[in-house]
């Protein structure tokens, strides 16, 4: 992971965060995280870091709350990316939930949908 | 099961096996445990309907999704929506007086058809009904009782059950023709467990001298080492978790439904 297009993601803070405590452990699981997190964020233009933020929103006091509007809106966005792709059925259901994995090793309490087709 | 044990299992379950559907008969066994739980003027607290995942049209289950829940609405086969019924004072001054005549409440301990019409109807029962607060306090905790019996008949059955928050109540109230007087309460998954019965090993409890007390709140309650060795033989009190292969049994569930790790 020292160079190409993961090297970029892995200096991101929140990317360390996610693969220090992930379970996809392996270095292909590894390789897979970044590919998809990285087609995520070219997807939506959106860096690693924007993505986690987007899901939170500040109250006018201050404080950082999660957002159900800014999670709908990560859901879809999870779910438009896994359909341009092409991948159906088991693939597809567990691509999207790579990535939901990202945010919620960053603190975004998200599920996805499970795979029982 | 042996009641010790039921009470040591029970687990909130979290992956199911959505291809098996839950016995109706076994559904049955677990109304039967609510409808005889402990209830105070022996109303009728609880009520219930129960939905097999697979009967909903698709529209409801996406309304019941949001974006906290949806891995285990996908994985439980059946769903038990749980209601605390707030008209449950009506006739409450009859079931009463039907227990003195039962013998269940006795003249020896006070009570007589008199005294549910003169005293306990018209003047403790009539303005705590009047209390929307104490209504609903009191109705939640008699319906918990319910659900409570209701999930240790389940794991009797060998089922796995977990209380889910009540998401989409407007959504399921129409669907089901629930009335306006029902209070959502407790949405209850129900299936067969796809991890271990034992989920990992028991959840983390305090000591009993953290939250019981003898006499006195400055005197917590000293646990007997026999007894506690007896709870463990009976399985009350079972090995805790995280045992050693739990991780890697989320890791291959996690897998086997694609779900996140």
């Amino acid at each position: 992971m020292s160079d190409g297009p993961g090297a970029e993601l892995m200096r991101s803070a929140a990317v360390q965060r996610w693969l220090a405590h992930t379970g996809y452990e392996t270095e292909a699981g590894r390789r897979r995280c970044l590919e998809l997190l990285g087609g995520f964020c070219a997807d939506t233009g959106q860096a690693p870091e924007e993505l986690v933020a987007s899901c939170f929103r500040i109250t006018k006091d201050g404080d950082r709350r999660i957002s159900i509007k800014g999670r709908r809106a990560m859901q879809e966005a999870i779910e438009s990316f896994v359909a341009k792709r092409g991948e159906t059925g088991h693939a597809a259901v567990a691509a999207g939930n790579m990535l939901r994995s990202f945010l919620i090793h960053n603190g975004v309490f998200m599920q996805g949908r499970a795979s029982i087709d | 099961m042996e009641f010790k044990r039921v009470i040591g299992t029970r687990r909130t379950i979290r992956y199911f096996k959505p291809w098996k559907p839950v016995e109706r008969a076994k559904i049955q066994v677990m109304l039967e445990a609510a409808n005889r739980s402990s209830r105070s003027i022996n109303a009728d607290y609880p009520k219930a309907v129960v939905v097999n995942r697979d009967d909903l049209p698709m529209e409801v289950r996406d309304a019941l999704r949001n974006p906290t829940t949806t891995a285990d609405l996908d994985l439980a086969p059946t769903y038990v929506f749980w209601y605390t019924n707030l008209n449950y004072g009506d006739g409450a001054q009859d079931r009463l007086k039907e227990l003195v005549r039962q013998g269940a409440l006795p003249a020896s301990h006070g009570w007589s058809e008199a005294y549910v019409d003169d005293v306990v109807y018209t003047q403790v029962l009539k303005p705590l009904l009047a209390d929307d607060a104490a209504k609903g306090w009191m109705g939640a905790i008699e319906t918990g009782i319910a659900i409570c019996n209701a999930l240790n008949a389940g794991v009797d059955e060998g089922l796995g059950v977990a209380l889910h928050a009540f998401t989409a109540p407007d959504v399921v109230k129409e669907y089901c023709k629930v009335p306006d007087t029902w209070q959502p309460t407790w949405l209850m998954l129900v299936g067969y467990p796809a991890e271990d019965p034992e989920a990992g090993g028991q959840r983390p409890r305090r000591p009993l001298s953290a939250h019981f007390f003898e006499g006195s709140c400055d005197n917590p309650w000293q646990e007997d080492p026999e007894v506690t060795e007896y709870l463990k033989r009976e399985g009350l009190i079972q090995r805790p978790g995280p045992l050693p292969w739990r991780q890697q049994e989320v890791r291959m569930l996690s897998r086997m439904f694609g779900l996140p790790e």
